[in-house]
């Protein structure tokens, strides 16, 4: 029985019915299912609003203390540099036990001493001062020093500006300038960080979810007694979630532009474009790993692991990978995350630099076609 | 206690008779039929039956103590339901053949080789202990599991090579309920309708059909998961007959329901078989293997013994019971079987 060529439009069209009831009917599970919408809608605005609002890498209003041991016209130059930083708030205190006293109770995180002698040997050109940081947190630590040597270094070019300082020619004055990312801000990178983790939430961790339940219930069976095919099925799955997706990509982009102020360099275009194939490529991640293990519990934790974690901390996102040891820094090469972060960072900061985009955009096109393979084999050969 | 008229089966008999309000409950027993009769005076259905009186069993009383307590069953319980298209072919079609079916799961041996024949609107029941190999080789004929050697032809359609086509003929209703429990009734109905390649008009004519016939009208916006346990039933088999089959797999499909939705149960069934559906069904009720034209009993993957439920019953007859049931024939072939090749318990 070869089925002539007149049979063709009503199969297709029976497939067009068949992928259509299942988008519909997954659409539905996905409104009425309360785990389903806290993943898919609550988190996002939660995770929208934790990074845009409350999280911050940025270091701002160090409480430090700062110590005079004799006052000066210079030494006053000083204090007032640091007071009109935003990046410090100091105390002026009497002594050095008091300082102490302060950095051990954790009220500073830092102390600034200008030592008896310093007007004299600031006059000379090689004034000394003494920077102790709290350095439990070597990063922040770091960077408070840096800040502090920086207030300090302004106050002296001030001074040399002025004339106080005739002795003691050519003292440099430092011009730092910071690029694609001119003003420092950390939700300038943290809020394109959160289209990562929300796509990687609702494509992967909730795809994964849903195809092990359906295996949990048997409805799958139920399912696969019918006509349709397993390609239909993973259109069917696909397709809400990937619209869920975008629709959690938009509502990063809208309050990204508008809520945060953080520009967008590229084109719209581009950034939905890489969006909807990192999208895609998380989608067909949860379908792939929810389809060979059968089980949500599994299918969540395998998720979790094989996906969030690796977006949050090898995508580059929060974490510089240039410096990370070697090793970690190979086994990010296989997280499709750490080049969609590569591209959000791109398209935010610096623009559509097509040399950067094009290569990181067709490994993601070519990961998400392999899964979704893979995906579709899965499906199938648990049938037999 | 009654036997049927020459030509009329068991279930035949107990079909006609639960049609009529004289009587309470009619079950087939042991190739006759088991009769409860009401308080009313008796129909004409009773006439020409010897009828010989026996002493009342426990599920007896429960019919009569639940008909009493039960208002909406006046009318008499389930109207034998109508199939809209009439299955062509004749009684004498075979339908689904299974030969030399093999299913390895690694070193394990679920179905070891086993061959049987069913016929265009016979009742055909897999019969066995659990893990006997029942729901493996359901689940191979539902094209669900691919099995591992042996032939599996279902309404004319081998399923090692075209099982899409084989599909379109065949309903399954899986042992636990198995449709989506946040869709409404009719939105399950609609999604299977739509599954099976039911277009608009054909859909809403099948969906009506299946309101109708399992009187799940009521229950249209109810969650599927929220329907008591009888209704879940039938609305899965509803589900499964929207596409009118040619073959109705129903695989412990009455474990865990109560007699009266069992007999409810059975009486679609009976009426879908008269109408030309091939039924396949598991069970370890044996009791409902009465109803059931042939049988297979199963264990260790192997079957052990097919035929009408009075052979089978045959095979249990030893001088000291010389009318066995269901139950005894059952664990007689069982035991022999197991006594000759003990080594196969081990495996």
């Amino acid at each position: 029985m070869t089925p002539a060529l007149s049979t063709r439009a009503p199969r297709m069209a029976a497939k067009a019915r068949r992928i259509w009831a299942l988008i519909r009917k997954e659409g539905r599970q996905v409104v009425r299912d309360p785990s389903s919408f806290a993943i898919g809608v609550v988190l996002p605005l939660m995770l929208i609003l934790l990074f845009g609002y409350a999280m911050s890498l940025d270091v701002e209003h160090v409480p430090i203390a700062l110590v005079i041991d004799e006052p000066s016209a210079q030494a006053s130059d000083v204090a007032a540099g640091f007071e009109l930083s935003p990046y410090f708030t100091p105390h002026r205190v009497a002594s050095m036990p008091q300082a102490q006293a302060l950095m051990l109770a954790e009220k500073v995180d830092g102390i600034v001493r200008l030592p008896a002698d310093f007007a004299r040997r600031a006059a000379q050109g090689d004034a000394n001062v003494q920077i102790l940081v709290y350095a439990v947190d070597a990063n922040r630590a770091r960077i408070i020093e840096v800040y502090a040597e920086a207030a300090i270094a302004q106050s002296a070019a001030r001074q040399a500006a002025e004339g106080h300082d005739d002795a003691a020619g050519g003292s440099a004055v430092v011009e730092s300038q910071l690029w694609f990312n001119s003003a420092n801000d950390s939700r300038y990178y943290l809020v394109p960080g959160l289209i990562v983790l929300i796509i990687t939430l609702i494509g992967a961790f909730m795809t994964s979810m849903v195809v092990a339940r359906e295996w949990e219930r048997g409805t799958f069976e139920a399912l696969f007694v019918t006509p349709v095919r397993s390609d239909e099925i993973l259109i069917g799955k696909v397709t809400p979630y990937f619209v869920l997706g975008m629709g959690g990509v938009l509502l990063c982009m809208v309050s990204a532009r508008f809520l945060f102020n953080v520009p967008i360099q590229g084109s719209i275009l581009t950034l939905t474009g890489v969006s909807m194939l990192y999208l895609l490529v998380s989608v067909a991640t949860g379908l792939l790993i929810s389809s060979s293990l059968k089980s949500q519990f599994l299918a969540s934790q395998v998720t979790l692991v094989a996906t969030f974690l690796p977006a949050l901390m090898l995508s580059g996102f929060i974490y510089d990978l240039r410096s990370v040891p070697l090793a970690v820094r190979l086994i990010s090469y296989v997280v499709p995350a750490r080049y969609f972060v590569s591209l959000l960072q791109t398209l935010f900061l610096a623009g559509d630099v097509w040399s950067v985009i094009l290569p990181n955009a067709a490994f993601l096109a070519v990961v998400a076609v392999v899964l979704l393979a893979l995906a579709r084999l899965a499906t199938r050969k648990s049938l037999g | 206690m009654t036997s049927p008229p020459n030509g009329e089966t068991p279930r035949g008999l107990q079909a006609r008779l639960l049609g009529d309000l004289s009587v309470t409950d009619a079950r087939p027993d042991g190739g006759r039929v088991r009769i409860v009769r009401s308080t009313e005076t008796a129909g004409a259905v009773l006439d020409g039956l010897t009828l010989e009186p026996v002493a009342a069993s426990f599920e007896d009383a429960f019919m009569i103590l639940q008909q009493g307590a039960d208002a909406t069953r006046d009318a008499p319980p389930v109207s034998a339901m109508r199939l809209e298209r009439a299955i062509g072919g004749s009684k004498d079609d075979v339908v689904v053949v299974v030969s030399g079916l093999i299913k390895r799961f690694g070193a394990f041996v679920a179905v070891d080789n086993i061959d049987f024949e069913v016929r265009r609107g016979e009742i055909f029941g897999l019969l066995g202990p659990n893990g006997a190999g029942k729901t493996t080789t359901f689940r191979m004929l539902c094209g669900l599991l691919t099995a591992t050697a042996g032939t599996l032809n279902v309404a004319g359609a081998d399923l090692r090579r075209s099982r899409a086509q084989a599909r379109r003929k065949l309903g399954y209703v899986a042992q636990k309920f198995s449709l989506y429990g946040q869709l409404t009734v009719a939105e399950n109905l609609d999604f299977f309708a739509a599954a099976y390649g039911l277009a608009r008009t054909a859909k809403r004519r099948r969906i009506d059909w299946a309101m109708d016939e399992f009187a799940l009208r009521p229950f249209a916006d109810m969650l599927g998961g929220q329907l008591p346990g009888g209704f879940k039933q039938r609305l899965a088999m509803a589900a499964a007959l929207l596409h009118e089959p040619d073959i109705l797999f129903l695989d412990e499909a009455t474990s865990g329901a109560d007699p009266i939705a069992r007999r409810e149960f059975w009486r679609r069934i009976t009426a879908l078989a008269d109408q030309g559906v091939t039924v396949i069904v598991t069970t370890h009720f044996m009791a409902e293997a009465e109803y059931c034209d042939r049988i297979a009993i199963l264990d260790s993957g192997r079957i052990l013994a097919q035929g009408p439920p009075s052979d089978i019953r045959a095979l249990g007859v030893t001088p000291a019971k010389v009318d066995p049931t269901m139950d005894d024939a059952f664990i007689a072939v069982v035991e022999q079987a197991r006594a000759a090749a003990p080594t196969r318990e081990a495996a």
